[in-house]
């Protein structure tokens, strides 16, 4: 508290001494103070504004200060007091201090943003490859600090501050660098502008200490899945509990994942990295190889325990250490080698039945259905001799050695089959009926082997029944018909 | 499981008749691909701003998984509805395990449309 309240009196004397002694800057504030109507634009300005005053405001509002002095004394608060008020949590002012703290978190945040800007805007003239290797606000704002406005960076000592091969790199970039020493003034307002960030970032670390302690009733199931820690930084970046609660799960696994900063190496062997959930012991635990599932099992697991924690619905936390206990299971689950492989049964014997072999019913349906002569000749080409078609030279269905025995003609002489011989015999021995009426009682309907439907004519015989001008049955002359066998 | 009882907070909770209609409708908009099923698909089509109403399953235990989505269904005003069983809204959807929650998404043009607002109008009665 008190190393706070100096630097707010420090920054009051600095501006004191602004307004002392350069009087034009005032008329240069109400200037800006009336652009701010215009929005968008004024921020535009303020981002090429060489004042840092006028881009970071936020450790000048009443909100910050009350926000810090609170979480100081809450922190310096012994245990046995803080479980009194677990009783009636909605009302206690701790709560509500807890969810300022969140928002406090997030615009703390952002103005640790707006103020690396600012820094990088003014040091790009000494050292322009500098924001592209150093991704992190606070790693540039203490590496600016370090650096300073020095030309030979051997000189320095960036150790502890970044990897070993980003150091590297950071050095051979110097050597090579456009860049130019700063003015002194410049050069100063930069070094403060890394002061307040850092500043920002540890009362920003502050704010998630008090949040992480209290994150046993503040959120009880997710806590016990994923830690205390690991909470409070998840709430922070989701801007609240239930600004956690309304996310996907999908957006929970990413959250505090940072861009990769490989300086150039290969990707192939780089780790997988995750966000905030990679710090998780049950993360930890779990086997290389299976991380990415266990992250994602996690992830749904601690969505579905902030959705359980925003709404209050289980204070003891018997819900997420449900929760928990299922991905343990789970996990161990995945470890489980696949079961053994049993001993195989002989496969089943197929039971089709026997082939026949022979026979005389065998060799009666052979040579029923065996391919006739016609078509063994069809089937057969003669060398060197053209074959015959049905539509000529070569197209449609060829003849093969059909016709070409001499006579031209494409039928064969059947040779003397047992069967088709015993079939004529059998077909001698009927008497069929035979042609022409030979009486009244007769049908002139006949069947032969032969022709099949055969009709007599009933005129043939007309002319032997008289003349045919009169009626034979009145007439004088004749008497009762004769008819001859023909 | 009959003799339960139901869990206040699901509120507004449909009875069987209108239960049947939901179900029917969730399956048509399946079949029509009109339907994003479970809480977290659910939830992007709200932030989305293309849901339709929401459909959601009384019987989930605990029930405060879901209970997000009425609140932020409130913030987009769009209806929303709990049906007494889980196994029977993940039967309509179309897939083979409960499903709590679910989202009918808009298409103009679609033929489900006038079904869609005759259900809208029947579950905006249940908060009368």
């Amino acid at each position: 508290m008190a190393t706070l309240a100096d630097s707010f009196l420090a920054d009051l004397d600095e501006l004191s001494d602004n307004e002392a002694e350069i009087p034009e800057d005032n008329d240069v504030d109400a200037a800006d103070m009336e652009e701010d109507v215009d929005g968008d634009l004024a921020d535009l300005e303020n981002l090429n504004y060489d004042d840092l005053d006028s881009v970071s405001k936020l450790q000048k509002t009443q909100r910050y200060t009350d926000v810090i002095q609170k979480v100081e004394e809450a922190l310096n608060k012994k245990e046995s007091e803080v479980l009194f008020q677990v009783v009636d949590i909605e009302d206690d002012p701790e709560y509500q201090l807890i969810v300022d703290c969140n928002a406090l978190s997030v615009d703390i945040e952002n103005e640790i943003v707006i103020i690396h800007n600012f820094i990088r805007d003014k040091y790009r003239l000494k050292f322009p490859e500098l924001e592209s290797l150093v991704h992190h606000p606070i790693d540039y704002a203490r590496v600016v600090k370090k650096i300073g406005n020095e030309m030979d960076l051997t000189l320095v000592d960036l150790e502890g501050l970044l990897p070993s091969a980003i150091i590297m790199v950071v050095s051979v970039t110097a050597s090579t660098t456009t860049g130019k020493p700063l003015p002194e003034e410049v050069l100063s307002k930069t070094v403060e502008a890394c002061d307040r960030a850092l500043d920002l970032d540890s009362a920003k670390k502050k704010v998630l200490d008090f949040v992480e302690s209290r994150m046993g009733y503040i959120a009880p199931n997710l806590s016990a899945i994923v830690g205390s820690a690991v909470a409070a930084k998840l709430m922070g970046t989701a801007g609240g509990l239930a600004s956690l609660a309304k996310m996907p799960a999908c957006n929970v696994q990413l959250l505090g994942a940072k861009k990769k900063n490989l300086a150039g190496f290969s990707t192939a062997t780089s780790q997988f990295r995750v966000g905030y959930l990679e710090q998780t012991e049950i993360f930890q635990t779990t086997p290389p190889s299976l991380r990415m599932r266990a992250c994602r099992l996690l992830a749904a697991k601690s969505t579905l325990a902030a959705r359980v924690d925003s709404i209050r619905g289980d204070p003891s936390g018997k819900t997420g250490r449900a929760f928990k206990d299922e991905i343990h299971k789970k996990i161990e689950k995945w470890q489980e080698p696949p079961p053994a492989k049993q001993p195989k049964p002989l496969p089943v014997p197929d039971s089709e039945p026997k082939k026949k072999r022979g026979g005389r019913r065998l060799r009666k349906m052979k040579e029923r259905y065996a391919i006739t002569d016609m078509r063994k000749l069809a089937n057969r080409m003669q060398f060197g001799v053209p074959e015959e078609s049905s539509l000529g030279d070569g197209l449609g269905e060829g003849y093969g050695m059909l016709g070409q025995a001499g006579s031209g003609k494409l039928r064969v002489s059947v040779g003397q089959s047992k069967l088709a011989a015993k079939v004529a015999k059998k077909f001698k021995e009927k008497n069929y009926g035979s042609s022409g009426a030979t009486s009244g009682l007769t049908s002139s309907l006949a069947f032969t082997p032969v022709q099949g439907i055969e009709l007599s004519n009933p005129q043939a015989h007309a002319h032997q029944l008289g003349s045919g001008t009169q009626s034979t049955y009145f007439s004088e002359t004749g008497t009762f018909s004769k008819i001859k066998r023909t | 499981m009959t003799g339960e009882a139901v869990n206040p907070k699901a509120y507004p909770l449909a009875d069987a008749q209108l239960s049947i209609t939901i179900l029917d409708l969730v399956q048509q908009a399946a079949n029509y691909k009109q339907l994003k099923k479970g809480a977290n698909e659910a939830t992007k089509t709200l932030n989305r701003g293309i849901s339709e109403f929401v459909v959601m399953a009384a019987d989930t235990e605990p029930l405060e998984i879901l209970l997000h989505l009425p609140l932020l269904a409130e913030d987009k005003n769009v209806p929303y509805v709990f049906v007494p069983s889980k196994q029977a809204l993940g039967r309509a959807c179309g897939v083979t395990r409960p499903v709590i929650a679910c989202s009918v998404t808009t298409n103009e043009g679609s033929q489900l449309k006038s079904q869609i607002q005759q259900l809208k109008d029947a579950i905006e009665k249940l908060l009368i």
